[in-house]
């Protein structure tokens, strides 16, 4: 692709933050708006005091920066359900579900918000960990890299972008190194594992070579 | 100057004898292979660094082979000689030794880098080489 070389490599990570602005968080405003918010991607119920509204993060980020309104933490930032998702991270196999952009929403909250969040280091603390561990599992993918594809879910926006890159060429480079004779399984049979069906079509097709 | 077509001076020429053995580059091989034309009877040697020994290393700890000291480009030429060549054994041995590696490298581009990791870096071919500076503008 004719593209420049810094954007070969898919979004930058102020890209990706600012994707993340666009989610929905919500505040108590200690503000009365009066009015219907119109924004570009719709129309907000105007903020009255003392009353939750949800309202896009950067606006949020924004009302916070002028004093007003209070951010109110989403569900999965809080304490308990960070130490959940950790254990979760460290016992299963798969990815602990959070949302798709847990990094980048975590990073402009306690950047910007942190008196909202209640004991804010301890959250800092669980979120470095969940990285690390997610990101150990996101390595593991390597393993993985297999026949046809590689399924990761709930893997976050910043975390697919950063290892994109590596695991699109990788994958590429691996398929060039199959003999040209296994060409069908590439793109037909997936894996003969777990699927019973799957096994059955491949072994279908190792006897119609012989 | 000489005739073009003196066949006695064509003949002087064409010293090769049945049963020599002579370096050829890859693509000499592959057009022989490949010509329309007929065949000229000959066999492909797998070349030392796609060897017994190689692949005993491959299979036995992959990171630790040396492989720009080999081939600088073994992987992508080994692509190309898979295609002329079928041998499951050394696909298979080069697939797992990539993905062996991958991971390896696959750390380098995440972490800045310690004290041991040039000497990892440079035993990557070129392929990997390139999968790793992919990612170096993230770390």
């Amino acid at each position: 692709m004719a593209l420049p070389r810094h954007l070969k490599n898919g979004l930058t990570p102020l890209e990706i933050e600012f994707l993340a602005e666009n989610e929905l968080i919500e505040i108590a405003a200690s503000i009365d708006s009066k009015q219907n918010l119109e924004l570009l991607g719709g129309t907000l119920p105007p903020l009255k005091p003392l009353q939750m509204s949800k309202v896009p993060l950067w606006m949020a980020i924004s009302l916070k920066k002028k004093q007003k309104c209070n951010i109110v933490v989403p569900k999965w930032m809080t304490i308990d359900s960070l130490q959940k998702s950790l254990k979760d991270e460290q016992e299963q196999e798969v990815f602990s579900a959070l949302p798709y952009h847990y990094m980048e929403t975590a990073q402009l909250l306690l950047e910007n918000a942190c008196d909202d969040i209640p004991s804010a280091d301890a959250v800092r603390t669980l979120l470095k960990d969940l990285r690390e561990a997610r990101q150990s599992k996101a390595r593991k993918g390597v393993e993985a890299l297999g026949l046809t594809y590689i399924q990761m879910d709930h893997i976050g926006l910043m975390e697919i972008n950063e290892i994109r890159p590596f695991f699109t060429k990788a994958f590429y480079e691996l398929q060039k190194l199959r003999p040209a004779g296994d060409a069908n399984d590439v793109y037909g049979a997936p894996e003969p594992y777990r699927d019973g069906s799957a096994s059955l079509s491949s072994s279908m097709l190792d006897s119609s070579r012989q | 100057m000489e005739d073009y077509y003196d066949i006695d001076s064509i003949l002087a020429e064409d010293q090769l004898k049945a049963g020599s053995r002579i370096d050829i580059p890859f693509w000499l091989a592959r057009e022989i292979v490949d010509h329309p034309e007929g065949t000229v009877p000959m066999d492909i040697e797998t070349p030392e660094f796609y060897g017994p020994k190689v692949r005993n290393g491959l299979r036995a700890e992959a990171t630790v082979v040396d492989l720009p000291k080999l081939c600088p480009n073994f992987f992508r030429f080994g692509t190309h000689f898979l295609q002329l060549i079928e041998d499951n054994k050394l696909a298979k041995v080069l697939e797992e030794a990539f993905k062996a590696r991958l991971q390896r490298t696959m750390d380098h581009t995440q972490s800045g880098g310690n004290s041991n990791s040039t000497e990892y870096l440079n035993r990557l071919d070129e392929t990997e080489r390139e999968c790793r500076t992919l990612n170096t503008s993230f770390s």
